[in-house]
């Protein structure tokens, strides 16, 4: 029996008793909550225990969310009252503006990904870090962050490894400086992932629970606020490598085969990326919204034929999916006052601003360690978007962030995962390695938000 | 139903053939066999998986070309615990189910079989 099928009951118990949590916390006699609000409490604990549990793929839990809301929530007769056709609301996070920002960054990592120039950007830059281990790791970690930026950490994270498995094991067995390079690879790909709003997930579900809420955190502000923080924590984690498996070679001699120059296809590739790219990070100039520049890279790539069919249906819709469903869960907690009723009983005035902003991302690291990162920020975004807090766009971005430090076990994100796997890293290792980590890296966003939200009052 | 078909030579019926991948950037790579006895055409046909003997490294390139993109981690690790054992136990099913060839042709094995897929011309 394949280890699938043996886990068939399991998760059909787990999925049952999500319905049935669910059920319960319908059931509860809570004060202040109002009809419609404890159907969409119902909702959202079956969520969680769903996302936790792992009872049924990620992206199908957007679906579930999806029946329970239009069943119990958008019928005509339903909790909330809608007209005929009105459960159609539930349905627009599934095609919103940050749907479609996500649509423009998932074609321009296809066209990357088929041309080959992941590949040729990362030759480039490991073959001239020269040939001294701790430039070597630098370059690896540099190349994985610049390639995360556009492409997903997990395709990021195996590509690279991939690439420089033949460079890993030409180390001496035992060489403590292997471990450095593998870790390397998915902390940077967290690093990058977290840079641009494409990166992750993560960020797109924050930028989607902003606007949910009516705020807006527009592409180049997100460049903006993320990239000097996540210069200044991929300098940290280097730092952090080195130190805890320093190198026992003088040099490692090692080169990627490189191309001598790119093709005309490529160029045009490359061309419309760095439109792109451009579009989108000027979009506050030209006033074209950075999701409308999204159309773009699709009308180009595809249009010209750079990308045909067969590409346009191997593009992550599961992701996009994922990222749908929390942001239509996110609909339906405000809607039906759920948001502004845990509101109350977080009590979050109450905390300083400095407090507020460093539990929530110690808070937020913690779940990611154990849940899939893109869950976290689905289950956190909406309720930190609400915030009556000074700034619930720093907040809101905080999370985010936090959602994607969560380092420390191989179940905390598919790059570690993957980076465990290899059988170079022991348990143990990934858990101090990666937990301090983590924690330097939680604490540092803590930190420097706190700070930007000082500065510039926003 | 499951069968397992070996290469035939169309010319002097061997068995013996080499393969050569006819490699495109940004299209799909097509494999031409050729028969090492007579050294005649005997097919063609597009590669879309390739796994080595270091099934690790094979999967490693699939992930790295979006195959898991949206996964979480420990579907990750599920997946990459099963594809090598995986792997191995087919190919050794493989050659067991090759006592008793399928002797139809190809273009009737996909139309019968896979009527999606095409026959591929």
């Amino acid at each position: 029996m394949s280890a699938r099928l043996r886990w068939m009951p399991l998760k059909l118990i787990f999925f049952l008793s999500a319905l049935g949590l669910g059920f319960a916390a319908y059931r509860l006699p809570l004060a202040g909550l109002s009809q419609p609000g404890k159907i969409g409490l119902g909702i959202f604990v079956a969520a969680i225990f769903l996302w936790i549990s792992e009872a049924v793929p990620l992206f199908i839990t957007s679906f579930v969310i999806l029946a329970l809301e239009i069943l119990l929530l958008g019928l005509p007769g339903a909790a909330l009252h809608l007209p005929k056709g009105g459960y159609a609301i539930f349905l627009t996070p599934f095609f919103s503006p940050v749907i479609l920002l996500f649509l423009g960054g998932f074609t321009i990592a296809a066209a990357l990904e088929k041309y080959g120039l992941g590949e040729v950007m990362v030759a480039t830059i490991i073959n001239r870090v020269g040939r001294r281990p701790e430039r070597v790791l630098l370059g690896v970690m540099a190349a994985t962050a610049i390639i995360s930026m556009w492409i997903s950490t997990t395709a990021a994270t195996a590509g690279m490894l991939a690439m420089l498995y033949p460079l890993i094991k030409q180390l001496p067995a035992g060489e403590k400086f292997r471990k450095a390079l593998i870790l390397g690879i998915p902390f940077a790909s967290g690093v990058g992932g977290m840079s641009t709003p494409v990166g992750t997930p993560p960020n797109a579900i924050a930028i989607g629970a902003l606007n949910n809420v009516g705020l807006e955190l527009s592409f180049s502000r997100w460049i903006l606020l993320a990239l000097p923080l996540c210069l200044l924590q991929f300098y940290l984690l280097w730092r952090f490598l080195l130190w805890l498996f320093p190198p026992g070679v003088q040099e490692i001699d090692y080169r990627l085969p490189e191309q001598a120059r790119l093709n005309g296809r490529q160029k045009a590739v490359v061309a419309v990326s760095l439109l792109t790219i451009l579009l989108w990070i000027t979009s506050d100039l030209h006033g074209i919204p950075s999701p409308a520049v999204s159309l773009f890279p699709v009308l180009a790539l595809f249009g010209l034929r750079y990308l045909d069919q067969r590409d346009f249906t191997g593009l992550s819709w599961n992701i996009l999916i994922i990222v749908g469903g929390g942001l239509s869960l996110g609909l339906a907690m405000e809607k039906t006052g759920v948001t502004a009723w845990l509101l109350t009983l977080l009590k979050v005035s109450a905390l300083s601003p400095l407090a507020l902003m460093m539990i929530l991302c110690l808070f937020t690291l913690i779940l990611s360690t154990f849940i899939s990162h893109s869950a976290v920020a689905n289950l956190l975004a909406p309720l930190v978007a609400g915030m009556p807090a000074a700034s619930p766009v720093l907040l809101t971005m905080a999370c985010a962030l936090s959602a994607s430090t969560g380092h420390a076990l191989p179940v905390s994100t598919p790059p570690n995962a993957i980076a465990y796997s290899t059988g170079e890293i022991k348990l143990k290792e990934m858990a101090i390695s990666g937990g301090i980590a983590s924690l330097i890296s939680a604490l540092l966003i803590g930190f420097y938000l706190y700070g930007i939200q000082r500065l510039i009052h926003w | 139903m499951e069968t397992v078909r070996l290469e035939h030579c169309p010319r002097c019926d061997g068995t013996e053939v080499s393969n050569y991948l006819h490699i495109r950037q940004g299209k799909p790579i097509l494999v031409y066999v050729r028969c090492n006895k007579c050294q005649c055409y005997v097919c063609r046909y597009s590669l879309s998986r390739y796994t080595s003997d270091k099934p690790f490294d094979s999967l490693l390139q699939l992930i790295g070309h979006g195959e898991a993109d949206g996964s979480s981690a420990r579907e990750m690790i599920q997946r990459i615990e099963t594809f090598t054992i995986d792997v191995k136990a087919e190919y050794e099913r493989v050659l067991q189910l090759a006592a008793k060839e399928d002797k139809r042709l190809m273009e009737q094995i996909i139309a019968e079989e896979h009527p999606d897929t095409g026959s591929g011309i």
